[in-house]
């Protein structure tokens, strides 16, 4: 019995890896332009050196356009479904989810001061939209976690309802600066950002949500114990010998630090953070040492499923990625909900 | 918030549809809720009539001496004290509402829609019928005709219809669907537009609708001179679409692309002017080769 399971997981985990590439690739072959897996196959040959010369437009779609997509997508749905996991686990609320501290909220501030013209000349020369999303998202994660700190102890209630408090009183600011904004022509691009895309991705935008995804769920992997004993409740974790506050404060600010990095590469996007990692702990239990990396994989191959929809969905437009996140995402989750729960 | 959003995203396009009105009276006092009504209210002859118009009005001058409103969000009770007799709303900007709303306070609201420049025209006669200076703003219509015949007959001397791409902005990119009157103007213009067949009034673009389109021109509503190098910037692998490996990216006053008024005719010659200038409509009436 005890070598079986291993197999069976190793069987698991091939399969989600040859889930990942087959979705990837659906990434690269569909879109405004019709092209074949043979393009693909002609593009990589061109970029890896083997051929000399490729059709310009298909190497731009496909490199340049394309697969800095895909991989922000992944790197960006695996980076909010381990942080819902991690949130979920840190409040044992099952509503948790990564913005559910203010930061998407603070993001969405911070983008409309910048982009509807609120901040000084010389401020808005080098801060970027994605810059002062993150800004945004810290500075509404600092104030829930300085109203949630009395003293040593973090109080995961009172940080559950400053971050609902301060998601909402920045929300009202955004909509005041949208109302008051001397520059109403660019309500339409913020409009869009603020509703999640991918469709800005560049290859330069990709490396720093990887890394950090990458470095997120491997560091919650590793903490895998603790945080199933977090998920008993706070006490029993502590007289298991975690250092439970410590815990909570590293957790706080790496999801808060990969939140605002996920939030600034590609908007608001929802309902990722909430429903993968219930519908991954359906499938493969409550263990954190399963669960983290089977919800990087889940949430990696949502988000670039939901991309390919958004952007082929109406031909040769963009839609954004927020609502395919919640058309598609919500039903199957309900049914996984409604067979699953007893 | 997105609610609102999107209404403050509609009002960068105006539009509307015709409701029954009575016949002027020197008692009319109107309040225009949207630009382009503002301009076809005055180049039907019946600018005098007007006691308030938008915060974003600027054109014609005469509208510095005008009560200034908020639009959007409609300020009710400055609107009621302003006691206007008649509001003039397009259907697009203005909520759909707002006829029962104003129709509580007894006053008559007209809206329109417009989704040709046929419909410009006529709104302009109608609004000359409607505030008894019907002579003048046929004669206003007529000029504008005059205009356009003027323009047809360079575009007729066109060897090439250059593929035209127009865009609301640079960054997200926001165009204009079939349905807009703005595929008309680049098509009277001398151009075919290349949005002219997606669905709606507006689209938002992939990048990759824009490969594969390879528009011969892209026109970017701008209030100053467009730098092309910005587009490549922000759009990197546009360097082989045609508009931008030739340089044909020009910025086009976005007063004539969003108000559907009376310089849409402005905007087609100014439309027609960059295709001639870019040298890809080949024209042989503005050729000063041919006359020297």
């Amino acid at each position: 019995m005890s070598e079986r399971v291993p197999a069976r997981r190793v069987f698991l985990g091939l399969l989600a890896l040859l889930m990942l590439t087959s979705v990837g690739f659906a990434g690269l072959r569909f879109g405004t332009i019709d092209l074949t897996f043979g393009d693909i196959w002609d593009v990589f040959l061109y970029r890896t050196g083997v051929t000399p010369s490729v059709d310009p437009m298909f190497d731009r779609v496909i490199w340049q356009l394309r697969l800095p997509r895909v991989l922000l997508a992944g790197a960006v749905g695996a980076g909010l479904s381990v942080v819902g996991v991690a949130m979920q686990t840190l409040v044992r609320n099952p509503l948790a989810e990564p913005y559910i501290l203010g930061v998407s909220s603070g993001a969405s501030a911070g983008a409309a001061v910048l982009y509807l013209g609120f901040l000084p000349a010389g401020a808005a020369g080098f801060i970027t939209l994605p810059l002062a999303a993150f800004l945004g998202s810290l500075l509404a994660l600092g104030l829930a976690y300085g109203v949630a700190r009395v003293g040593p102890v973090l109080s995961t209630t009172r940080l559950l309802l400053a971050g609902v408090a301060i998601a909402a009183l920045l929300s009202a600011i955004t909509s005041f600066l949208i109302f008051a904004s001397p520059q109403p022509e660019k309500l339409q691009t913020l409009l869009f950002w603020l509703l999640g895309s991918f469709s800005s991705a560049r290859w330069e935008f990709v490396p720093l949500p990887l890394i950090c995804t990458v470095l997120g769920a491997s560091v919650l992997t590793l903490w895998a114990r603790p945080l199933d004993a977090l998920l008993v409740g706070e006490e029993p974790a502590q007289s298991l010998g975690i250092p439970v506050e410590t815990l909570k404060r590293l957790l706080i600010a790496g999801t808060a630090l990969l939140t605002g990095v996920a939030v600034a590469s590609a908007g608001v996007i929802g309902f990722v953070g909430l429903i993968v990692p219930h519908a991954t702990r359906f499938l493969v239990g409550v263990t954190h040492r399963r669960l983290v990396p089977s919800a990087a994989l889940g949430g990696a191959v949502f988000l670039i499923l939901a991309d390919v929809v958004a952007r082929t969905l109406l031909a040769g437009r963009e839609l954004p990625i927020g609502i395919i996140t919640a058309v598609c995402g919500v039903p199957f989750f309900l049914l996984l909900l409604r067979s699953r729960l007893p | 918030m997105r609610c609102f959003l999107l209404a403050g995203l509609l009002l960068v396009f105006a539009g509307c549809q015709p409701a029954p009105s009575a016949p002027g009276a020197e008692t009319e006092r109107v309040v225009s809720l949207a630009p382009s009504m503002t301009e076809l209210m005055f180049a039907a002859g019946a600018g005098r009539h007007l006691v308030a118009v938008t915060r974003s009005d600027d054109y014609p001058p005469a509208v510095d001496t005008l009560e200034r409103i908020d639009s959007y969000p409609l300020d009710l009770e400055a609107l009621i004290a302003l006691a206007p007799t008649r509001v003039l709303a397009t259907s697009q900007i203005n909520t759909p509402t707002l006829a029962s709303e104003l129709g509580d306070f007894d006053i008559q609201v007209d809206s329109y829609t417009f989704s040709s420049l046929g419909d410009i025209f006529s709104v302009l006669v109608a609004l000359g019928d409607t505030f008894g200076t019907p002579a003048h703003a046929r004669a206003a219509v007529e000029n504008l005709e005059g205009r356009l015949a003027n323009l047809d007959s360079v575009r007729a001397s066109f060897d090439s219809t250059p593929r035209v791409l127009v865009l609301v902005g640079d960054s997200v990119l926001y165009a204009f669907g079939g349905e807009s009157y703005v595929n008309e103007m680049v098509e009277r213009a001398g151009g075919q537009s290349v949005t002219g067949e997606l669905p709606g009034e507006s689209a938002i673009l992939s990048e990759e609708f824009v490969l594969q389109e390879a528009p011969d021109v892209i026109l970017i509503g701008s209030r100053d001179r467009y730098d092309p190098s910005r587009l490549l910037r922000l759009h990197p692998t546009w360097d082989i679409v045609p508009a931008v490996r030739d340089g044909h990216v020009y910025g086009v006053s976005p007063d004539y692309l969003y108000r559907p008024g009376p310089r849409v005719v402005d905007g087609i010659a100014a439309i027609q002017e960059l295709l001639v200038e870019s040298g890809l409509a080949d024209s042989a009436l503005t050729d000063p080769g041919l006359f020297p």
